[in-house]
């Protein structure tokens, strides 16, 4: 008979059967959407603290230093940048951005990374720092549901 | 502030390298391909190099590229 995906693994490096218990759908909506909101939350609220630790310090940081690398942060609620057909990778640098969760609008509205400050010699770095902060951070949110599933440790 | 080019050298590396290790750790921490932590630093440790040599090989072809 072959294996379906959620058959116990067979192999003695996989983790016991326990360690992949998977959690309900309610709490597996929740911790992907904490995930989202909060970098690193989504793995501590499945128990994972070294990895939440790890993931939330290095998202936080780059997030900093993007920031101080003089870097845009595109704004969520502008209809312009939002719906208009002008810039395109504009939304692309958005949609990664919006990855960094809650912080993300909470710091542009706090006047970080407002301006465009093409002059600076490490605008275009801390640009991607903050896309790629973001992007990181929906690549967790798929862990997260891999765990809660109970397909992974 | 003027820097000269090896300062703007070294301030691109110190950067590409930073990028390399915080991205390097999220993807160990999250990867599939490893079960303990032992696992999971050699991974991390791999990615860092790839990001570090790929970005170096690309930025010589650069170089070559009027």
């Amino acid at each position: 008979m072959t294996p379906t995906s959620d058959a116990p693994p067979l192999d003695p490096k996989q983790p016991p059967v326990a360690a992949l218990a998977p959690v309900s759908l309610p709490r597996q909506l929740v911790v992907c959407l904490a995930a989202w909101l909060v970098p690193g939350l989504g793995h501590g609220l499945l128990g994972r603290y070294g990895r939440a630790a790890l993931i939330g310090g290095s998202i936080y940081t780059m997030v900093v230093l993007g920031l101080w690398m003089r870097g845009h942060l595109y704004s969520p609620f502008d209809p312009n940048e939002l719906l208009g057909l002008r810039d395109v990778l504009s939304k692309v640098c958005l949609i990664g951005q919006m990855g960094i969760g809650v912080l993300q609008p909470i710091l542009r509205g706090l006047g970080f990374g407002v301006g465009f400050e093409f002059k600076a010699a490490t605008y275009e770095y801390g640009t991607y720092f903050l896309v790629v902060a973001g992007l990181l951070n929906y690549l967790v949110m798929f862990d997260v549901f891999d765990i809660a599933k109970g397909r992974k440790a | 502030m003027t820097h000269n080019r090896r300062e703007t050298e070294a301030m691109h590396f110190l950067v590409m390298t930073t990028f390399a290790a915080l991205t390097s750790t999220v993807l160990a921490a999250i990867t599939n391909e490893a079960e303990t932590t032992r696992e999971r630093c050699l991974y991390g440790l791999k990615t860092f190099g790839a990001f570090v040599g790929v970005g170096l090989v690309i930025s010589w072809l650069f170089y070559f590229i009027p």
